[in-house]
């Protein structure tokens, strides 16, 4: 089943773009309907994987930027909960600064950046779900990686992985 | 690779590590799934296709198919069981119960969330009333002249079935699965280890599933059950069943004040929440710490129990006046105001107090950002003014920044 086959994928995808957000799961639901729906306009069967990670990409990226106007122009700012993360005290800190400091920075730069350093994708995947040329995804993710760098390193949280190279590798 | 790359995937791939469990253990793909199944969307075609789409249309009746495949499983274990001699069937009935929740009329096999802050009630055309607790999940599968059966995917709910001498109920939780005839009752299941637990106030039940005998076994009044497919069941009978309902790895005996936290800790909130409950949630309070006071504050908001999480937060505060976790007791006050109780004034006073109290605390910058958002939204310019010359002064790319700046360009006022 479709589902089957490749929610779990999705469902991380959508995490690694929205961070612990509650709305993951009628994102999901809604790339589902959308694929379900459209998959007429799918031209290639053998890019069924490429074309739902496009989906998701789109859904993500689309919920950012509803979230931020919805921030700015303040229509609703109701702060759901989130669901609780069961890692380490430090671990879950860096996770949620991480997303805070995606918050502060452009639905573009926060979408690649999330695809390259949390969904660990390859550039040429992240040009592909973006549906922009391999050399705009390496400049947008340069840029992404410049603002995120200059956010993170005023939030304490975040200093050890971008002062030393990586908690891991840093011990 | 250099260094700041290696750190950034480094923190990227601890990040992915702590969402990837959060995100198994919320569960979310499956309610998903079954939310396509009970309602499948349909391919829309397109005006003019195109010759090349000979194998997208063969992929779509692929998929359907396979949906539909997929489908008929779920739906005959959830909506269309096999026919049982204890409930009627749904589409013969002549006269089917009816049911609403939220004034608004139920409908057989549409999912069911409770908000994460409060209950969710059910009220059935016989008098039958169902409440479902915070953030429970759960469906009426099928309704039929007698009774109905309900299926319930996690949480807690408690249940006043009117005994009308063939009164035929039923629970789905999981494997189990409890047979009512008319009996109030409170039922809490988590799926996570596939147990439940069963606390009769009136009348009896019979459960059945797993680790259970083949048939079943009969909860009375002031009894509880409680079995796991892990576990063998356990029937106790306590000499009054506490106020809350106890929740799946709740024991009988009050655990001590370190059991709650450590249950919170490993994000069993609603456990916590039941435990602490169970022994007293002020005597609780009185035997933490002022960091344990946050632990258990912080697993009542997950549990959705916000007057508890306020009640730990303002103990801190009582407890251990000046200390850190005083003033973390302070933001998390401000941030229930704001976020759930929609109070901006007292939101705004909690996080003033804050930074009264820790003026250059790690809470610092969302405190100041809050406390301007909140006098802004609650229409007192000055302060919001005030509060907004401050924060850009800090923070000048703090994510409230932008904000500030329409603050001061507009005078405090945005209205």
């Amino acid at each position: 089943m479709l589902f089957d086959r490749h929610a779990p994928k999705i469902e991380r995808l959508l995490w690694s773009l929205l961070g612990p957000e509650p709305e993951a799961e009628d994102l999901l639901h809604e790339v589902f309907l959308r694929a379900l729906e459209g998959i007429h306009d799918l031209e290639e069967p053998a890019r069924l994987k490429s074309w739902l990670t496009g989906i998701a990409v789109h859904t993500g990226r689309e919920w950012i930027r509803r979230r931020v106007r919805r921030r700015w122009l303040r229509f609703v700012d109701e702060v759901p909960e989130r669901p609780a993360i069961a890692a380490s005290p430090e671990i879950n800190e860096a996770t949620r600064c991480t997303f805070e400091v995606l918050h502060g920075m452009s639905p573009d730069d926060r979408v690649v950046f999330s695809l390259r350093f949390i969904e660990g994708m390859e550039l040429a995947d992240v040009a592909v779900a973006c549906d922009v040329s391999l050399s705009t995804a390496k400049r947008r993710i340069k840029d992404a990686e410049k603002h995120f760098v200059s956010r993170a390193r005023r939030v304490p949280a975040l200093v050890p992985w971008i002062e030393e190279g990586g908690r891991w590798t840093s011990e | 690779m250099d260094e700041r790359v290696k750190g950034l995937a480094g923190l990227g791939e601890d990040v992915s590590r702590s969402l990837e469990e959060a995100r198994v253990a919320s569960g979310g793909a499956a309610r998903v799934r079954m939310r396509l199944v009970a309602d499948p969307p349909k391919p829309k075609r397109r005006a003019a296709p195109k010759k090349s789409a000979k194998k997208t249309r063969y992929l779509a009746v692929v998929a359907a198919a396979a949906l539909a495949a997929a489908a008929l499983p779920i739906l005959a274990h959830h909506r269309a069981p096999e026919p049982r001699p204890d409930l009627e069937p749904v589409a013969q009935a002549p006269v089917d119960l009816t049911f609403e929740h939220a004034s608004e009329k139920g409908l057989v096999g549409a999912f069911l969330a409770a908000p994460p802050a409060a209950d969710l009630p059910l009220t059935f055309s016989d008098g039958t009333r169902i409440v479902l607790s915070p953030s429970t999940r759960a469906r009426v599968s099928q309704i039929g002249p007698k009774g109905a059966r309900l299926l319930v995917e996690s949480g807690k709910l408690h249940a006043d079935v009117v005994h009308t001498g063939d009164a035929k109920w039923a629970v789905e939780a999981g494997p189990f699965e409890v047979r009512v005839t008319g009996t109030s009752f409170d039922l809490a299941f988590d799926p996570r280890d596939e147990s439940i637990v069963v606390s009769l106030a009136e009348g009896s039940v019979v459960v059945t599933g797993c680790m259970l005998e083949s048939d079943g076994r009969r909860v009375s009044r002031g009894e509880q059950l409680h079995v796991s497919c892990k576990q063998p069941p356990t029937t106790v009978t306590p000499s009054a069943l506490p106020d809350a309902v106890p929740t799946p790895t709740a024991k009988k005996s009050a655990p001590a004040p370190s059991a709650v936290v450590t249950l919170a800790k490993e994000g069993k909130h609603a456990e916590a929440i039941a435990a602490a409950e169970a022994q007293g949630f002020g005597v609780t309070c009185d035997s933490l710490t002022g960091a344990e006071l946050l632990v258990l504050a912080d697993a009542a908001r997950y549990a959705g129990k916000f007057d508890r999480a306020g009640e730990a937060l303002l103990a801190a505060r009582r407890r251990f006046p000046k200390s850190d976790a005083a003033a973390s007791a302070a933001f998390e006050l401000g941030r229930i105001a704001f976020d759930v109780r929609h109070d901006l004034d007292a939101a705004g006073d909690w996080f003033d107090t804050y930074l009264a109290e820790r003026p250059n605390g790690p809470l610092a910058r969302e405190a100041t950002g809050r406390a301007l958002e909140a006098r802004h939204r609650a229409g007192d310019g000055t302060r919001a003014e005030r509060m907004a010359v401050r924060y850009l002064a800090a923070y000048p790319d703090g994510p409230h920044a932008q904000l500030a700046r329409k603050i001061i360009a507009q005078g405090g006022v945005d209205r």
